[in-house]
């Protein structure tokens, strides 16, 4: 049964991929097949990841029988099929959106093409999360870079966008390497490429060539989660990408490299090594710290919101870092915490972070522009999309009673176990992990403060944002399916909980570890007393409170509230030329952490009649891009200069090509002939 | 049931006390900030007719503004009392319920704080944008400090629910090392986030000095009452938060009436002790450049990462 409804998935995604290209002449018709299918496609993921996380059989379809590379099949363990359903949800909202954009977006260009690519790139992110052998592994991965890269280089006429497309594509490729490096080694140890190899052979790869493993998974997954400092391609490629599809990568794309990650360490590698774990925990907090730094700094609504998906693939890793030291020391109940709010956090980020893509793409689609300065007085001409945006700003904000402060809660939760088990060590290096944590939180808050306030509210700063239309209905119905997401993860999220716990318990071994939650509250257990917190009644008593403050300002009777102007110190009127700009509402923070950004500004005065009356004032400011500068040059530099060097060998003369072949094949044949 | 209707009045009688209390311990810095001035200042009872009055009054409403700056009052009113209500007072017994923990309260006070400046943006009008980028950069250094000090306490505890962290200050003992760091730390980092000098000044509305008060600028008749109402509550439930966790003295640790009422007695003089302690801070200090409270912060935050390796390495 189960069976049947996962080929059905696949065929609805297959459907999705050939007939948009049969109408690829008539817009209307490729994308609604397009999405269409994609929809229903993800609709059955739901259902069979649900089905396969409640009963935890392995749904087995074996599709690429091979002699030398072993049996490929698609199969649902648990951890295989909450990716799924991640991918799924979040796809399903997607393809509902995505229709009324895209027929605005290619305008008088086909979108068959595109629609095709977008049902390959999200089949080829389920093939990625479901197969069973490392080598079929590599091809869907390869596919899932391919078709990203298709998909972000759509708007090809701008030289930007190329730019970012050629980086994404180079960095990826990069990790790529690293993966392979990592699987082939596993493979030569195991005597084959099925996980099931891997697995049976964890216990035999010698040590370092485990450490050599994880450091090679590491990199690779790394660069495509956008780890500082792999993370340089990210906020390039994601927002140059149409918004639906922005929303795709940076909510679900950069997880299945937490996916590859969590595979290979936790189901190949283990038993774990401690250090694995600090090393993961390290690069988390920077991650998270810098992510959210530099999209305080950035106006570009998109590239603001991929820089956070830096800040919360930190997030989302210091949960699974600490699960790794946990199990290290064999600390199973503590690691199935830290593992659970690592997996939470990741399917809520998956959630708000689309939800906020979504809404950048519905605010680009009524204005047509990107940068945070343009705009202002959204709320009042978009009402949907702005308290839509708001519930995802304060979901990623980590405020309650939304998703991202459930999971973030566990997250310190898990945090304050690594201060009291374990040895001191590991207690030093999880030390500034609670601080880290916190700075993050309330920058996050301090960003989304900025994003909301001079977007959505006051006065339009453009003559195109002031004659924003509200988005059509398809959309606004697809940003909401994930709004009531956000707060149902928030305030559900002792029942939502079980899902991931399930999956991480059956992951670790660690069963018979006393449940989390009960039905109202998280409860959990640290040297025997008791952290609780329940989001559920947070929401009730908030609720009543403010029924009673309605009662309170009516005490003295009912009074009538005067519409007036806004106090302007006695000028003629207020201009919004005179309100904060998100440059202005981020100068504190950017003198604050000097340092890091390294900021330059010049301004430039035009003197009118007297130096206190000028015509013209330019102000520009900037941020050095310290990674670009100090690390990718400098590589860049080395490998031109390499380029340089292998130019001798090219002559340019066929002949001489030849002779290079025929003096390869040599030496191969040398070399295999033992 | 008798036991429920016993929580029932425990949590009524809290959230009473906290509401009546907290325009009182406003007025009463006032009142000494006052009497270091030379001026004999406001009567104690200054706060509760300025609250009546102002519920009395009509609101004036910026024709710019969303309904972001209507809602935010309530909202604002809702998460500070909300947190106050988690915090123990006069009993260790959680007051309204296992509701939430102290990373529950930082947070709700993060929400609040989230809409105060949303509100502040809210009006066009270039105050309350300065207000809430300033309030926004102070609480996200703050942040880090506050967390890192009452992790200091949850580690001791085993927990991050308060009333556990109460319980374990009255057991283990309080004069610790540790314990004094992180006191010193709360103290200064409570001082930046009820916007109180040498961070912000509460009494001006000088166009370049203000934080807090720029961003309720436009507020005006109850929802200013609101406002009001909440900040005083803030105020109220970050010095009980001190004055139960560091001084446990008469906590209530039963429920009797004798326990209960000698609690409520005991809480009252601690606050107003902690009160008095920031309207001499106040007095006696001038207010810092805005660019220099990250390094007050900063000091505060190295004195709680202090404590925190003293604590976790067991030194202390």
């Amino acid at each position: 049964m189960i069976e049947i409804l996962f080929i059905a998935m696949l065929a609805a995604h297959l459907l999705g991929i050939v007939l948009p290209l049969v109408f690829y002449h008539n817009n209307r018709i490729n994308i609604l097949l397009a999405y269409g299918f994609a929809a229903l496609a993800s609709i059955a993921g739901i259902a069979i990841a649900m089905f396969a996380l409640t009963y935890p059989s392995t749904v087995m379809l074996t599709l690429f029988p091979s002699a030398l590379f072993g049996d490929g099949s698609l199969s649902l363990d648990g951890l295989s099929a909450f990716f799924l359903l991640t991918i799924s949800t979040l796809s399903l909202a997607v393809s509902i959106y995505a229709p009324p954009y895209m027929r605005k977006t290619a305008g008088e260009r086909s979108a068959g093409g595109f629609g095709a690519l977008y049902s390959l790139f999200v089949l080829s992110m389920i093939l990625v999360v479901t197969v069973d052998n490392a080598f079929y592994f590599a091809i869907f991965w390869e596919m899932m870079t391919l078709t990203s890269y298709f998909l972000i280089v759509f708007d090809y006429k701008n030289i930007q966008t190329v730019k970012a497309g050629f980086q994404y594509l180079v960095m990826t490729h990069a990790g790529t390497a690293f993966i392979l490096i990592a699987f082939i080694t596993l493979a030569a140890n195991s005597g084959g490429f099925g996980f099931v190899d891997f697995k049976s052979a964890a216990t035999t790869i010698p040590p370092a060539l485990k450490n050599a493993i994880f450091l090679a998974a590491l990199l690779g997954f790394g660069t495509k989660a956008g780890l500082v400092p792999l993370h340089v391609w990210l906020p390039r490629a994601h927002p140059a990408a149409p918004s639906h599809v922005s929303a795709l990568m940076s909510g679900v794309m950069i997880k299945t490299a937490i996916y590859g990650l969590i595979r290979v360490m936790f189901d190949f590698l283990s038993p774990l090594t401690w250090w694995w774990g600090a090393i993961i925990i390290i690069l988390a907090a920077v991650s998270a710290l810098l992510g959210v730094m530099y999209a305080l700094m950035e106006h570009d609504i998109k590239r603001l919101l991929a820089y956070h998906s830096v800040e919360n693939i930190g997030i989302i890793l210091m949960g699974i870092g600490l699960a790794v030291v946990f199990m290290s020391f064999n600390l199973k109940a503590a690691a199935l915490l830290s593992l659970t709010a690592g997996l939470f956090h990741l399917i809520n980020h998956a959630i708000f972070k689309g939800l906020l893509f979504l809404g950048a793409g519905s605010i680009h689609y009524a204005t047509g522009t990107k940068n945070i300065d343009d705009m202002g007085g959204l709320l009042k001409t978009m009402p949907v999309t702005g308290t839509l945006f708001l519930v995802g700003s304060l979901a990623i904000s980590a405020l309650p009673p939304f998703n991202g402060f459930a999971s973030e809660w566990l997250t310190f939760q898990a945090i304050l176990q690594s201060y009291t088990l374990g040895d001191t060590s590991i207690k030093l290096i999880a030390l500034f992990l609670a601080p880290a944590l916190a700075l993050t939180g309330g920058l996050a808050a301090a960003c989304f403060v900025k994003v909301f306030g001079i977007a959505f509210l006051s006065l339009p700063r453009s003559e195109c944002v002031a004659g924003a239309k509200e988005v059509p209905r398809a959309m606004l119905v697809g940003m909401g399916i994930l709004g009531v997401l956000s707060v149902a993860l928030g305030v559900g999220a002792t029942i939502f909980i079980k899902i991931p716990e399930r999956v991480g318990a059956a992951l670790l071994g660690a069963t018979g570890v006393p449940m989390l939650s009960d039905p109202l509250s998280f409860n959990v257990a640290v040297n025997g007393s008791r952290s609780s917190v329940s989001i559920a009644l947070i929401m009730v008593v908030l609720a009543l409170i403010g029924i009673l403050a309605a009662f309170l300002v009516r005490i003295r009777g009912k009074r009538s509230t005067i519409i007036g102007p806004t106090w302007d110190c006695g000028i003629r009127e207020i201009t919004p030329r005179m309100q904060y700009s998100a440059t202005a509402f981020s100068r504190p923070l950017r003198m604050v952490f000097s340092g890091i950004y390294q900021p330059r500004s010049r301004v430039d005065v035009e003197d009118g009649i007297s130096p206190y009356f000028p015509r013209t004032i330019t102000y520009e400011a900037s941020i050095y891009p310290v990674f670009e500068r100090y690390i990718y040059k400098r590589i860049i530099n080395v490998l031109v200069r390499l380029a340089g060097k292998a130019k001798m060998i090219q002559a340019g003369s066929i002949n001489l090509y030849l002779s290079y072949i025929f003096v390869t094949l040599l030496i191969l044949l040398i070399f295999t002939r033992g | 049931m008798e036991a429920l209707l016993q929580r029932a009045i425990i949590g009524i009688g809290h959230v009473v006390l906290v509401l009546l209390v907290s325009p009182l311990m406003v007025n009463l810095i006032k009142k000494i900030k006052a009497h270091f001035q030379c001026r004999r200042g406001p009567g104690l009872l200054q706060g509760y007719y300025d609250l009546w009055k102002l519920l009395k009054k009509d609101a004036v409403i910026s024709e710019h503004a969303s309904w972001i700056f209507r809602a935010t009052p309530y909202v604002v009113f809702s998460a500070t009392l909300l947190a106050a209500a988690i915090i123990p007072a006069f009993t260790v017994l959680p007051p309204i319920g296992r509701v939430g923990d102290v990373i529950a309260v930082i947070y709700l006070l993060g929400l609040a704080r989230f809409f105060t400046a949303l509100a502040g943006l809210d009006t066009a009008s270039s105050f309350g944008g300065m207000g809430s980028s300033r309030e926004m950069m102070i609480s996200s250094l703050a942040e880090p400090v506050i967390i890192t000090a009452l992790f200091v306490l949850a580690i001791t505890a085993g927990s991050t629910n308060l009333s556990e962290i109460i319980s374990s200050s009255l057991t283990s003992g309080y004069m610790q090392p540790s314990y004094l760091l992180i006191l010193l730390a709360l103290l200064i980092v409570v001082i930046a986030e009820t916007g109180r000098v040498p961070v912000d000044n509460p009494a001006t509305h000088l166009e370049l000095t203000m934080v807090h008060e720029a961003m309720v600028l436009e507020y005006t008749g109850r929802d200013l009452a609101l406002i009001e109402w909440a900040s005083s509550i803030k105020l109220m439930l970050l010095l009980t938060l001190i004055a139960n966790v560091f001084l446990p003295w008469g906590i209530a640790r039963e429920i009797t009436w004798v326990f209960m009422l000698s609690g409520i007695a005991a809480i009252v003089i601690k606050v107003t002790v902690l009160a008095s302690i920031i309207a001499v801070v106040e007095s006696s200090t001038a207010k810092l450049r805005l660019f220099r409270v990250p390094e007050l912060i900063g000091g505060s935050f190295a004195l709680a990462m202090l404590a925190l390796i003293l604590r976790i390495t067991g030194k202390g």
